[in-house]
């Protein structure tokens, strides 16, 4: 397992680094969102995201230059309109961003050390991290945790070095 | 509507503490609050010199004489401070913190509570009434609807006194941001706030005029003024205004007021400043900008 | 010494109880708590969760609802009050007269702890809560040296709890009205002290800016940690000097004045942080209940480790930490 996610995450991230920035937008944007939405779908319903209503978030990866668009329309996150400007953004590099999303580290931390970013409107990208903080991640499976938190671990030491 | 003179927020020498005080004897005021609310340390009049002066000018005035405590209590000195204050024995007193409501109300005393004693609601306002209460100055922050609310439920209610013209006090602190701007301790400040009486500005970077440091509290950067809301103020049934002293021109402030409560009105007498928070709105902000009345 | 923790959220709260906390402190997600932040908090169903893995791991759950009552919405401090005595909350964490009034007379059983928002310094002013409404306990104010936290726990007939770790409040808790005096929102009424949707970021030529309803906060360089978008931690000009007129961003730290408190009597310790993620408060807790077993082991022979420092140092605003009003020349 440590073995894998080692070099998953190391050539990955090189791979990632030099291909992704070259794409006119990111080809996983779709299957992301969809996942999302398979994913949040009780929060969903329980209109935990309903602030996100006709709002666009823009979440920039900055190494890797993967800019995700997200709104919501009824019962579902979608994709946001090409052309128009996010109403909040966030960004910060793919260690950070994998470290938030393994539980390694509190983004307000990595905010005040200016490792992770906010534009716009604070309050969306405030609420959208306390939804995420909030969700039962014992509902991600184990394996998918653990290998979360490795290639985390690991891609922090890339990027650091 | 009466006018009162609040306590004094900043140092400033004795004899011109006298002088000051002296002067106020011939305005129109009905009330004067008196005694050192922001800092312990300060010891141009310590709590017997200002017992002396409230006692003396109760002697030679008819205006109504109160004494006011210590806001922020962190030693056992300015604990015995507000307990020589309360332990008066003669003239009403204004509590601003529970160390001094506690000591009155155990007294048996009526008193006053001024606006850094939270009351905020009429359940509130209801058991410090029953304690003993009598009169109730506002907290700054809050608006003319709310204190509306607050008196509509009171079955029966305490004088009422709002802060309608002044720098407002905001906030205290443990530590004192004029001996910082000054690169002193607390402990070695040498008084130093003596040199700004009327506080020192604190700006934004773009020049906005946010603040005033006074010591250990921060007072509002603008004078709030209510003068424009002096019809509605009538009509809450407000029964007290209160000016804040400041250095200068304070004879002008009240003559302003003193103006409108004699059918006089004339809102041009004095700076426009801030109405926000009796808006509902940021305290910074001025919306009723000419003309006597405000926007409901 | 009981090791008091934030929790906004059931993560954060098995974070907490899984980390070493003794008591973890909830609040409602409405303006009845001093936490009011979109998605943050727990609603009756999460509370109920929240009670049940406290129960389960034979922990306390406290409930904050130390927020001042709005005179047209009194009922909704009330109701508050009622859920949190619903769920058989080990105490409310209260700081409004009116409603201390209230939780004394419909619920007797209920343990009530003064918050610090209500800002008793002196042993008169706790006394004043304790016969009047019966509390047990007490959270200082961040405003007092640790002499005067000595002299006051002498005196004192109720539990004091006093600040460990968090971000900073420099002013006395709930006499500060910056936040509304700019943005119209207060801790004292809404809850929240820069209410976020006021707050803007944007880089700018200078650097960094931080607006607070339009108000320039402060301008940092590329390489300037950064702290929450308060007025207290902002740099202004005074008499000409740009500075940080009132703080620095930084966070409190007490962690060095364990033995001293413990032997002044403080029942408990009190870390800040609802609005923190689950990642935070694992780490935070982790640390200070190493340092209290170390503590009620070793007494005066405690020392900080540098592990743990680091650890508090690296979640702090500003990454930097302070002693704050306990240490004097901080004053």
């Amino acid at each position: 397992m440590l073995a894998v996610s080692k070099s998953i995450s190391r050539i990955g991230y090189r791979f990632g680094c030099k291909i992704l920035p070259l794409l006119p937008k990111w080809p996983g944007e779709v299957a992301f969102i969809k996942l999302l939405n398979t994913q949040l779908s009780e929060e969903l319903e329980d209109g935990l995201f309903d602030f996100l209503d006709e709002q666009i978030l823009e979440v920039t990866v900055t190494d890797l230059g993967i800019r995700l668009r997200v709104s919501k329309r009824g019962d579902q996150f979608v994709r946001a309109p090409a052309g128009v400007p996010a109403d909040s953004t966030i960004s910060a590099n793919s260690a950070d961003f994998l470290a938030i999303a393994s539980g390694r580290e509190d983004p307000d931390t990595l905010f005040f050390q200016r490792r992770l970013s906010l534009g716009g409107q604070t309050e969306i990208g405030l609420t959208v991290k306390n939804r995420l903080d909030a969700l039962d991640r014992s509902r991600i499976p184990q394996w998918a945790q653990r290998g979360l938190e490795l290639i985390a671990a690991e891609l922090a030491a890339v990027v650091a070095n | 509507m009466q006018l009162a003179l609040g306590p004094a927020q900043y140092y400033w020498q004795r004899t011109d503490i006298n002088q000051f005080y002296e002067q106020m004897l011939s305005t129109p005021l009905d009330i004067v609050y008196l005694g050192e609310v922001v800092c312990g340390k300060r010891h141009q009049l310590r709590a017997a010199d200002w017992l002396e002066l409230a006692q003396q000018l109760a002697e030679v005035s008819d205006k109504q004489i109160v004494l006011s405590t210590l806001t922020l209590l962190e030693s056992n000195a300015d604990f015995n401070w507000v307990r020589k204050i309360c332990d008066n024995g003669q003239l009403l007193v204004e509590a601003n913190d529970l160390s001094a409501v506690q000591l009155l109300a155990e007294a048996g005393l009526p008193f006053a509570c001024g606006p850094a004693v939270n009351i905020y609601n009429q359940h509130t306002l209801a058991h410090l009434m029953s304690l003993g209460m009598t009169r109730w100055t506002v907290p700054v922050e809050m608006s003319a609807r709310q204190l509306g609310e607050v008196l509509n439920a009171c079955d029966s209610r305490p004088e009422v006194e709002v802060f309608a013209y002044g720098h407002m006090p905001l906030a205290y602190s443990a530590r004192c941001f004029t001996a910082r701007h000054l690169g002193l301790d607390k402990d070695n400040c040498d008084y130093r706030c003596m040199e700004y009486p009327d506080g020192l500005p604190l700006a934004s970077q773009e020049g906005e005029e946010l603040f005033v440091i006074n010591g250990i509290q921060t007072l509002s950067g603008e004078p709030t003024n209510l003068l424009r809301h002096y019809k509605q103020l009538c009509e809450l049934g407000i029964d007290i205004l209160r000016l804040s002293p400041q250095w200068q021109q304070m004879e002008q402030i009240i003559d302003a007021f003193d103006c409108a409560r004699r059918d006089d009105l004339d809102t041009e007498l004095l700076p426009p400043g801030v109405d926000g928070y009796w808006c509902g709105r940021p305290g910074l902000e001025l919306i009723a900008r000419s003309g006597t009345g405000a926007p409901a | 010494m009981e090791l008091v923790c934030p929790a906004g959220s059931l993560p954060a709260l098995e974070a907490a109880v899984d980390n070493g906390a003794d008591a973890v402190y909830i609040g409602f997600n409405d303006e009845t708590n001093a936490r009011n932040f979109g998605g943050l908090n727990f609603n009756d169903k999460n509370a109920l969760r929240a009670l049940e893995r406290i129960r389960n791991r034979g922990r306390k759950l406290f409930v904050a609802i130390n927020t001042y009552a709005k005179p047209d919405s009194f009922a909704r401090w009330q109701a508050a009050v009622d859920r949190a005595a619903g769920l058989n909350a080990d105490a409310v964490i209260l700081a409004d007269i009116g409603l201390m009034g209230y939780a004394r007379e419909r619920h007797p059983e209920l343990a009530l702890h003064l918050s610090v928002q209500a800002s008793a310094t002196s042993a008169p002013a706790l006394e004043f809560y304790r016969q009047q409404f019966g509390i047990r306990r007490a959270v200082l104010p961040r405003v007092l040296s640790l002499k005067q936290v000595q002299q006051l726990a002498a005196a004192s007939k109720v539990e004091l709890e006093v600040f460990g770790f968090g971000s900073l409040c420099i002013m006395a808790e709930g006499r500060c009205h910056l936040s509304s005096y700019v943005t119209g929102e207060s801790p004292n009424q809404n809850g929240v002290c820069s209410p976020a949707k006021t707050v803007e970021w944007r880089n700018a030529a200078g650097g960094l800016e931080t607006r607070l309803n339009g108000v320039l906060i402060d301008r940092f360089a590329e390489n300037e940690n950064a702290g929450y978008p308060t007025l207290c931690k902002g740099r202004f000009i005074v008499d000409g000097k740009r500075q940080h007129a009132l703080e620095e961003p930084t966070s409190l730290n007490s962690m060095a004045l364990l033995p001293e408190l413990k032997a002044a009597g403080i029942q408990a310790i009190k870390l800040e942080g609802r609005q923190r993620s689950p990642a935070y408060v694992a780490q935070i807790v982790r640390t200070w209940r190493e340092a209290i077993d170390e503590v009620l082991q070793r007494g005066a022979d405690f020392s900080v480790k540098d592990s743990w420092r680091d650890t508090l140092s690296k979640n702090s605003e500003g990454k930097q930490t302070t002693l704050g009003a306990y240490d004097r020349p901080w004053q």
